[in-house]
């Protein structure tokens, strides 16, 4: 091998010298420099030139120290009244993406109850649900009122059109025989409504 | 001093407490003023380069990232200085000037080899290419890794290796004989 030059010493003695290597990387550099004469020369060159360097320490600032430190006790008085008006903790990447999930939930949560205030069961599509007539001294119930002789035809057909939308409703009432009549006497009542305009 | 000092005295810094800047340019002056030096030749030079390094540092206080290596990032904000003040007076790093502070209580002997040790120092370095003056300045004072020398100044770690290695080399040919009475 030859005195003056090895390839390996370019990167190896290089990192050697400046203590870069790994311990197994030392250890198989220094097998290799036992044996390369130009590699043990260059990393003595290196450390020699690298002593020399330390000549050149100039020591500290001599001027322009105390106009950097007002210049840095300004900025720092200006950061520190920045600080009374933001956050103290810059916001990091986790925290920006769980107030995000915290939007994106509240969001969901609105929207939910806009579509369940929206699809809401009613009795009637498009109007509020029927409603006995609260008149005093009457009886409020139209079934009952019905019976009664006092019938309310409005708030009877009304319940009667609950009953019809109903579905179940209707079956599960048609027992108590009171609903059939009910029935029964509003058809009745309807046909005689139609028959003088037919 | 370590990278997790650095960044807590940063932070502080950030919060505005004026004392952590104190240490952090305590603790960066010396080896910014070598490294200033080195590439520029010029002490005094060097003095106001560095002032204008750290007064970088403040103005461009937020565009400090936490995650970055304080050495790094003020050595690099060193070398931006020291560039643009040669791009500006298309100086050639060879006028030497290494006015040494009077150290009370050296010997005056002791200070004038000193001083010689330094112009024949200085001068070796002038006469180095500069890429290759640059690596090895930025690895002996900043003591940065070749890898973030590499990154630093755009070129392949190998290179970097390689400016390290050929430059330093030269630079013990050139000190020649005077190389012994440096390192005495």
């Amino acid at each position: 091998m030859s005195t003056e030059h090895c390839e390996k010493g370019v990167a190896w003695a290089t990192q050697f010298a400046a203590g870069e290597l790994g311990a197994f990387s030392r250890w198989r550099f220094k097998r290799h420099r036992a044996t390369c004469k130009a590699c043990t020369r260059a990393v003595l060159e290196m450390q020699e030139a690298m002593a020399a360097l330390s000549v050149l320490d100039f020591g500290e600032l001599a001027a322009g120290r105390r106009e950097l430190l007002r210049a840095a006790a300004e900025r720092a008085a200006a950061e520190r009244a920045v600080a009374g008006f933001r956050h103290e903790q810059p916001r990091r990447w986790w925290r920006q993406a769980v107030a995000c999930q915290r939007l994106v939930a509240a969001a969901a949560v609105v929207s939910v109850a806009v579509l369940v205030a929206r699809e809401a069961p009613c009795p009637r599509q498009g109007g509020p649900a029927p409603q006995a007539p609260q008149v005093p001294g009457r009886i409020p119930d139209p079934e009952l009122a019905w019976d009664a002789g006092e019938a309310d035809f409005a708030a009877l057909s009304a319940r009667v059109g609950y009953l019809k939308t109903g579905g179940g409703g209707l079956q599960a009432d048609a027992g108590t025989g009171s609903i059939d009549a009910a029935l029964r006497a509003v058809r009745a009542r309807l046909e005689q409504a139609q028959a003088p305009e037919s | 001093m370590n990278d997790a000092d650095d960044r807590a005295l940063v932070l502080g810094y950030k919060r505005g407490n004026t004392a952590a800047f104190e240490a952090l340019m305590n603790r960066y002056q010396r080896p910014l003023l070598g490294y200033v030096a080195g590439m520029v030749g010029d002490r005094a030079l060097a003095e106001d380069l560095v002032q204008e390094t750290f007064m970088r540092f403040i103005r461009g206080l937020d565009d400090y990232r936490e995650k970055d290596r304080f050495r790094a990032y003020i050595f690099t904000v060193a070398r931006n200085v020291a560039i643009d003040h040669l791009r500006r007076k298309h100086e050639q790093p060879t006028e030497l000037d290494c006015a040494v502070r009077e150290d009370s209580g050296k010997d005056p002997d002791c200070r004038a080899a000193e001083l010689q040790c330094r112009e024949a120092v200085l001068e070796a370095l002038a006469a180095l290419p500069a890429e290759q003056r640059e690596v090895i300045l930025l690895r002996f004072f900043g003591d940065l890794s070749f890898a973030e020398i590499a990154g630093q100044t755009g070129i392949p770690l190998g290179t970097a290796l390689g400016r390290s290695y050929y430059g330093l080399r030269k630079l013990r040919s050139l000190l020649g004989r005077f190389y012994q009475g440096v390192l005495q």
